[in-house]
């Protein structure tokens, strides 16, 4: 209550001030009248009575002070003091300011927008009802191999752990990589396709937006034929129809009824699919296929008190009681449960990419901080006197460094605001360029309250930062030294220098750093981009297809569909030569595990390795591939004649070091009974990178599709001309022998290779303008420095010209103080960044570079830099007037 | 440094209240006088910490103020005890036996031992 009263008088305080400010200066005046008289009454003198009583009270201006501070709000009322006079300071210098200001907002922009996709990658909940409580199980398979290893699981598996965990209140599985063909209206296309057991949806606690969910039991067979549409679909194929529920499509040429749109957010990074159809698994298949058939992720709902580490135990423990009752297939297969945000985040795989850019444009900040620090301390030193002169007024000095700090605070806003503009911006931007993939596409960098936190949180961090050291330094000098010395400026100079200096140095060593780093990084990239991938990519058209298995149930009619649009798609004008393959040149990884006739046999799990290819025969030509030794397929294989296989180059060194491959038998476990046939090895080939910017290369082999037929096939056409031109040709030729046949992906393969390089040419850009950033903000420090204690030495600039000097000699001297500086930042930086090449080799998964010219030509960037930011400065120096400099100050 | 000022102008609070209370209505110097007179001249008081002081008890409604002429004439701003300052006075001023007389038993010689 007290409080209260004695805070509302003191609010009120600030809109009386003058009145009470006189009454104050009244009793004061009143109190040292009656000591006055008091004194004279003891017997002192006039003047010393004034003399005793003044000591005793003690400065009237520091008593006025005192009382001023109790009768108002002072913090109130000097932030609002503060504030105002730092607003003014600022107004007075426009140019500090708006140097300080887009110097920060560059700092803070380039931290933000990359913040902004951290952001919408690692902490944007899935659009799930208690997102949680929802989790996947995915298998963690016994050979790591590429990419991210969570796997899908087999059908047996989920049975049996549906019923045996505790962990999970219900449990759903779902196989994410249906596809499916979607004829009708318009030309037939390929649509992603989840097949989800009924109670996915119920799982996930999503709703549809039109008509509804999956319903129990509607996954049993005959009751299956119904489909969910994504917004995305129903709005661009279906133009939005809202009576679409109950209306058939066509899937695979099958009827489907569609039963309910899900609503436009429902978008699950990494699950995202374009139509859900119901997943019909039977319980009473638990043979060997069954479980290696390993095509369902597992999703659930966590029972209320249970956490994802008891599940994750649970699950350990099923999968390993799974390995020991079925060691053939089971054997070394583990089971890992997560949040289904976690899972998602796993999946994207960017972890590095992302601590790399958030460090490269920490390193931005921080070089942006120690410019705005020098610049801040540099002012200091101008104001030295008017804080000298404030202090002998009655000024705490506590009270100086929080003004300075306030000015600062006021900086880091103005700083903050035009940062989070070119967030904006660069947000756009950033996004613009997220669409190669459909994982980065559904990416939403909206500035959502995250990145405004994480706004002006920087803001702040970035104020303390610059605005400390000039503070506590100017709140430690001494008044008097500073109120006799005349030319206060000079002699103040020398000493704030020598932190300004440390500060130049410090950025220049971190522009060394962050340029070794960004050098290595994108010399990787350039290296990777400009490697030959071991065919030949111009002028090559590539489509993909997909027969479905209605129309296409077995391999004879695979092959008969093949064989005609081979021979269509040769007679295509313009076409040079066609060919198929399962996987294309630089297309991906796609392993198989194999057995040499002269190995010992071991089980399936702990075979080699090889990427595996089925092509037609004149795959190798149209890819333009060379055949080193033996020959490749012929039209005239087939599943009658005794089986061949090509290998690569690597495959040939790798596996048979001192022999020749040609002749040899070779097992290729590719399921089925045709993986028990031994095939002859009859080429070797050249290598083929698996996918762009691979390092290393893989061991290949090949099969003709005449033996080994697949439904799904990529179809290459190698053209005379542009290869854009033959498009409309090539879906004729597939359109004219099944006109329900979608054409998905009809682009030239460097098209296709753009889109897997997409990413990494994107973090080398952005990584190129942070560093370029970066440099640009360390030149300006440099710059900045050097041009002040030129400015500072003017007039003894002037003395030595008139002694005799002459203007080469001002040039070296001037040139030289800054070097000093610079060469000592590049000494520093150089040793700082040497251990740069191990830490990102430690990084980066396949992360490997000739690099060790990068950090003493990036050091020698710097210095050139840095000897133009200190040339400019100096040769000004070397134009001064001794006369008008001898008059200056 | 905080604490001691704290402390200080609790204890500083508390003999404004008294002199007010025994003196009746009294300007700021005659209470920094007689604060000193009464302490046996063993307390200095800063008179520049007096006002802030008298500044606060104002705000927090223990005393109140009004101008008024002192014995030689002088315009003077009188401060008085009220309602409130009363009451705070017998509260601060029993807390403050009870304090001296707990340090007073701890501090007397011998008492634990015997």
């Amino acid at each position: 209550m007290r409080l209260l009263r004695a805070l509302f008088l003191r609010l009120a305080a600030l809109f009386r001030k003058d009145r009470q400010e006189r009454e104050a200066a009244a009793e004061l005046e009143t109190h040292l009248q009656l000591h006055i008289e008091d004194n004279l009454h003891a017997g002192m003198s006039a003047q010393e009575a004034r003399r005793q009583a003044l000591i005793k009270l003690g400065g009237i201006e520091q008593t006025k002070e005192l009382v001023r501070e109790r009768r108002g709000l002072p913090m109130l009322e000097i932030l609002l003091q503060d504030l105002r006079y730092g607003a003014r300071m600022l107004a007075k210098n426009p140019g500090f300011t708006l140097v300080a200001t887009l110097t920060l907002a560059l700092g803070i922009a380039a931290n933000a927008t990359i913040f902004s996709f951290v952001s919408a990658v690692m902490l944007k909940r899935p659009p799930v009802r208690e997102p949680d409580q929802v989790a996947v199980v995915s298998a963690i398979s016994p050979v790591s191999s590429w990419g991210v290893n969570l796997n899908p699981f087999s059908a047996p598996n989920y049975f049996a752990w549906k019923k045996e965990n505790h962990a999970f209140a219900d449990m759903a599985a779902a196989d994410p990589y249906a596809g499916a063909s979607l004829t009708g209206d318009g030309d037939p296309e390929r649509v992603s396709a989840m097949r989800a057991t009924a109670n996915y949806f119920s799982v996930l606690g999503v709703s549809a937006q039109l008509g509804r969910t999956f319903a129990d039991g509607e996954d049993q067979d005959g009751r299956d034929h119904e489909v969910i549409l994504s917004h995305d679909l129903w709005a661009r194929r279906f133009a939005a129809d809202s009576s679409i529920v109950g209306k058939t499509i066509r899937l695979n040429g099958t009827p489907y009824q569609v039963i309910g749109v899900m609503p436009a957010q429902f978008l699950l990074r990494s699950f995202s699919a374009q139509i859900w159809i119901p997943l019909e698994l039977n319980e009473s298949q638990q043979n060997a296929a069954a479980r290696e058939n390993r095509n369902l992720f597992l999703f659930a709902r966590l029972k209320p008190g249970v956490t994802i580490p008891e599940a994750n135990a649970e699950f350990q423990r099923l999968a390993h009681t799974a390995e020991l009752n079925f060691p053939d297939t089971e054997k070394g297969w583990g089971a890992t449960v997560l949040t289904l945000q976690d899972h998602m985040i796993r999946e994207f795989n960017s972890g590095p990419a992302m601590i790399v850019l958030m460090s490269t444009v920490g390193f931005v900040l921080l070089i942006a901080c120690a410019n705005i620090a020098g610049l801040l301390l540099a002012r200091a030193t101008g104001r030295g006197k008017e804080i000298a002169v404030r202090l002998a007024m009655g000024a705490g000095r506590l009270r100086m460094v929080r003004q300075l700090l306030t000015e600062a605070l006021l900086l880091a806003a103005l700083g903050g605001a035009a940062g989070l503009i070119l967030t904006f911006w660069g947000a756009r931007l950033l996004k613009s360029a997220l669409s190669f993939n459909e994982e980065v596409r559904v990416l939403d960098l909206s500035l959502d309250l995250k990145v405004l936190a994480f706004t002006a949180g920087i803001s702040l961090l970035a104020a303390v930062v610059f605005g400390l050291v000039p503070a506590l330094k100017s709140g430690t000098s001494d008044i008097s030294t500073i109120l006799k010395n005349a030319s206060a400026k000079a002699s103040a100079g020398r000493r704030q220098n020598r932190l300004r200096s440390l500060l130049v140095a410090g950025e220049v060593a971190l522009a060394v750093v962050l340029l070794t780093g960004t050098g290595l990084l994108l010399t990787a990239i350039i290296e990777g981009l400009s490697r030959g991938l071991g065919f030949d990519q111009q002028r090559l058209l590539t489509a993909s297809l997909a027969l479905p298995d209605s129309h296409y149930p077995d391999g004879p009619k695979q092959v008969g569909f093949y064989r005609q649009l081979l021979a269509k798609l040769e007679n295509i004008p313009g076409a040079e030569s066609a060919a198929i393959s399962t996987v294309l040149p630089a297309g991906g990884p796609e392993e198989v595990s194999f057995r040499l006739k002269e190995q010992e046999n071991l089980p399936p799990g702990e075979r080699s390795k090889a990427r595996y290819i089925v092509v037609s025969p004149a795959f190798f030509d149209t890819a333009k591939i060379p055949l080193i030794r033996g020959r490749v397929f012929s039209e005239l294989d087939g599943p009658g004649t005794h089986r061949t296989a090509v290998v690569s180059e690597v495959f040939a060194r790798r596996f048979f070091p001192k022999g020749d491959p040609l002749g040899q038998q070779v097992m290729i476990d590719t399921g089925g009974e045709s993986g028990a046939q031994w095939r002859e090895v009859i080429g070797i080939v050249g290598n083929v990178k698996s996918w762009p910017l691979q390092t290393s290369d893989d061991a290949e082999i090949y099969e003709n599709y005449l033996q080994q037929p697949a439904g799904e096939m990529a179809v290459l056409v190698r053209a005379k001309g542009s290869p854009e031109s033959m498009a409309p040709g090539l879906r004729q030729a597939v359109w004219s022998i099944d006109k329900d046949q979608p054409v998905a992906r009809v682009m030239s393969i460097e098209e296709r290779i753009g889109e897997q390089t997409a990413g990494d040419r994107l973090f080398g850009s952005m990584l190129g303008i942070f560093a370029a950033l970066a440099v640009t903000l360390s030149a300006v420090g440099l710059y900045g420095l050097v041009a002040f204690t030129a400015g500072l030495r003017t007039q003894e600039i002037g003395i030595r010209m008139t002694l005799g000097a002459d203007k080469n000699r001002i040039m070296r001297l001037v040139l030289g103080d800054g070097m000093k500086l610079a060469l000592t930042g590049i000494a520093v930086g150089m040793i700082a960044a040497l251990p740069m090449r191990r830490i990102l080799e430690g990084m980066i998964h396949d992360f490997r570079v000739n690099g060790s010219w990068i950090l003493p030509s990036m050091a020698a960037v710097i210095g050139l830099v840095a000897l133009l930011a200190c040339y400019i400065p100096a040769r000004r120096a070397t134009r001064v007037d001794p006369m008008v400099a001898l008059r200056y100050e | 440094m905080g604490d001691k000022k704290d402390v200080w102008q609790g204890t500083l609070a508390l003999m404004v209240l008294k002199t007010l209370q025994a003196l009746g209505p009294l300007h700021g110097y005659g209470i920094a006088r007689r604060i000193e007179q009464t302490s046996g001249d063993l307390l200095a008081v800063n008179y520049g910490t007096l006002y802030p002081a008298l500044l606060k008890l104002e705000q927090e409604g223990y005393i109140s103020s009004e101008w008024g002429t002192s014995d030689n004439n002088r315009k003077a701003k009188y401060y008085k005890l009220t309602r409130a300052g009363r009451k705070q006075l017998d509260k601060e001023a029993r807390e403050w036996n009870q304090t001296t007389e707990i340090l007073a038993r701890f501090l007397a010689p011998g008492k634990e031992s015997a």
